[in-house]
C-alpha cells in the first residue's frame, strides 16, 4: 500500500533514518518506564492525581492519589522533602514510602483528616516517610524504575550527551538489564548493561548512582572486559555490571 | 612528553631480581621490563609489603617519572582534559576551609567503612577530602550503597584514603567533563611495574548525575562517586598498606 504523502509534507519528510527512529524508541522507553511502577495494594490500584505544594510547607511536596474512576476517591499525602539530617529524600524513596503509607492508612483517618481547597483529605505522612528512611523496603519494580530512569534523566545543558536509555527489561528476580546507546551509535542497535536489583542478602536495592557516573568512563576500555557471552536479539553487546558492581 | 618532576626523593632501596607474591595479582604486570628507573617521585606513596617495596603515585606523577612510552608500554596512558574550570587560589582557600569543618566534625565517624557506618552516618558526612591539581575541593563522603565510600571501599577493595588522595593528586585524565571528573592512580614496584592501575571518579557539582542526592549548598561538591582498579573486580590487597 503507498504511503499517503501529505500536502506540503515531501516523500523524504515521512522517511525515518535509522537516528530518529531510534529517538523515537528512547521517547517510548521514557514514557513507559512512568508506567513501571503504581501503587498496587493487593487487588486495588491507586493512580496519582496530582502533585502539589503544600501551601503551609515548602519542605512538603503533597501527592494526590486517586482511584482512576472516583475523584472523590482522592486521598492527599504530605511527603517530607527533607531528611532529619537536612539532605534531600530522593523522590524514589519517597514514592516507596508513600506506598507503605497508602497501605497503612484506614478509612478512619481519611474521614477525619482536614481537608483542602479542593475537598480533598490531606494526612500527615511524615513519620511513615521516616520510618521507611530507617528501614527501606522497596520492591522490584522500584527498582527497575530506578534504574532506568537514571539513565533516562538528561543531561545538564553544558555537559555532553553521553548515554541514551533506548529500553529496559526485568530480566529476572535479581537482574534488569537497560539497553543504552552513545550520539556515536545512534543508528546502531544499541548494548545492554545488566544491573543488580538486590544485595547478597536478597533485599531489593534501589539506585544506580556509581554505575550511571562510571559507565561513561568505562566505555573508553574497561567495559570490554565485562562483555558477556550471551545472545540477545534487542542489542548487539551485554556487559555484565553485576560482579563489578557487588565485588563479586 | 617526558617529563620527569625536578627533584626526587630516593623512597627507599631497589630491590633487583626479586619475584614479589603479590606480582600476580595483577593483569597489568610487564615482568619484561629490566630497567631500574628511578624508584619513587616526590610526593607518591611508598611502603613494603610482601617482601618488596610499592609506591603509589597518581598516573599524572608516574608519566612525568618514567615517560609516556614506557608508562604506554606498561599499561597506562595519561591525557590531562583541558578545563575551563580551574580553581581560583581564592577558592581554594574558602573550600579548604569548609573541608576542614566538615571533615572534623566526619571524624567521631570516621575508620574503615562497614556496613554499621551506613546506618549511622548519614551518606553526606565527608570522611576525607583531596584537592587535585587545579585547586578543585574534592571530598569523599561517607555515601551509602549507591556511591561514596561505602559503595566503594568494600567491593573494589580500596580501604586506604590514601588510594583516593593519591589519584586526586593530578589534573583531571581523559573522561572528564564538566561535572565529572576522573583521576586515576598506579601502584608499582622499585622496578616502576605496575600492580594495579585505579580510576576514581568523582562528581564536582553539588547533586549526583542521576540527580538523586543533592546538597543543600550548591557550591558544595558531591565529590568520589567510585574508585575501581581496571582489570579487575577488586584492588589488591597490596593497594591498601602501600
Amino acid at each position: 500500500m503507498p504511503r499517503r504523502v501529505e500536502p506540503g509534507m515531501t516523500e523524504h519528510s515521512m522517511t525515518w533514518d535509522e537516528t530518529a527512529l531510534s529517538g523515537l524508541q528512547a521517547q517510548l522507553a521514557h514514557e513507559m518506564l512512568g508506567r513501571a511502577t503504581a501503587f498496587a495494594l493487593g487487588p486495588e490500584v491507586r493512580l496519582v492525581r496530582g502533585v502539589v505544594t503544600s501551601p503551609q510547607r515548602s519542605d512538603v511536596g503533597r501527592v494526590v492519589v486517586w482511584d482512576g474512576q472516583r475523584v472523590d476517591s482522592s486521598v492527599a499525602f504530605d511527603l517530607p522533602l527533607t531528611d532529619t539530617h537536612g539532605g534531600n529524600i530522593p523522590s524514589g524513596d519517597l514514592a516507596a514510602a508513600l506506598r507503605g503509607a497508602l497501605a497503612d492508612c484506614s478509612e478512619r483517618e481519611v474521614e477525619r483528616a482536614p481537608r483542602d481547597a479542593f475537598g480533598i483529605p490531606v494526612l500527615d505522612a511524615s513519620a511513615a516517610v521516616h520510618t521507611f528512611m530507617a528501614q527501606p523496603r522497596f520492591h522490584l519494580t522500584d527498582a527497575l524504575h530506578a534504574a532506568a530512569a537514571a539513565f533516562a534523566a538528561l543531561p545538564e545543558p553544558d555537559e555532553p550527551a553521553e548515554l541514551r536509555l533506548r529500553g529496559f527489561l526485568l530480566l529476572d528476580e535479581v537482574t534488569c538489564r537497560l539497553y543504552l546507546d552513545t550520539p556515536e551509535s545512534e543508528d546502531a542497535p544499541p548494548f545492554g548493561v545488566d544491573l543488580p536489583l538486590r544485595d547478597e542478602d536478597g533485599s531489593v536495592v534501589v539506585g544506580v548512582t556509581a554505575a550511571h557516573a562510571a559507565l561513561p568512563v568505562l566505555l573508553l576500555g574497561e567495559l570490554e572486559r565485562l562483555r558477556k557471552d550471551v545472545h540477545d536479539p534487542y542489542c548487539r553487546a551485554v556487559y555484565d555490571l553485576v560482579d563489578w558492581l557487588t565485588g563479586r | 612528553m617526558k617529563a620527569k618532576v625536578a627533584s626526587f626523593v630516593l623512597l627507599g632501596s631497589v630491590t633487583l631480581g626479586a619475584a614479589p607474591a603479590y606480582a600476580d595479582t595483577s593483569g597489568v604486570t610487564d615482568q619484561s621490563s629490566t630497567t631500574v628507573e628511578t624508584s619513587a617521585v616526590d610526593d607518591s606513596t611508598a611502603a613494603s609489603a610482601d617482601g618488596g617495596q610499592l609506591f603509589l603515585a597518581s598516573d599524572e606523577q608516574y608519566v612525568q617519572t618514567f615517560g609516556v612510552a614506557k608508562a604506554a608500554q606498561r599499561g597506562l596512558t595519561y591525557e590531562a582534559v583541558a578545563q575551563s574550570d580551574s580553581v581560583a587560589d581564592s577558592a581554594v582557600a574558602d573550600d579548604t576551609d569548609k573541608s576542614v569543618s566538615q571533615a572534623d566534625s566526619a571524624d567521631a565517624a570516621a575508620g574503615a567503612a562497614t556496613v554499621d557506618d551506613a546506618a549511622t552516618s548519614h551518606w553526606s558526612v565527608v570522611k576525607f577530602v583531596a584537592h587535585d591539581k587545579d585547586g578543585r575541593y574534592i571530598p569523599t563522603r561517607q555515601g551509602n550503597r549507591d556511591f561514596g565510600w561505602v559503595h566503594f571501599s568494600g567491593p573494589h577493595n580500596i580501604h586506604d584514603e590514601k588510594v583516593i588522595k593519591a589519584a586526586v593528586n593530578e589534573h583531571p585524565e581523559h573522561g572528564s567533563t564538566k561535572t565529572r571528573k576522573v583521576y586515576g592512580a598506579v601502584l608499582y614496584d622499585t622496578l616502576g611495574i605496575i600492580l594495579a592501575r585505579v580510576k576514581v571518579i568523582a562528581q564536582y557539582h553539588w547533586e549526583t548525575k542521576d540527580h538523586k542526592y543533592k546538597l543543600a549548598d550548591t557550591d558544595d561538591k558531591i565529590g568520589v562517586i567510585t574508585a575501581y582498579c581496571e582489570g579487575a573486580n577488586k584492588c589488591p590487597d597490596a593497594l591498601n598498606r602501600v
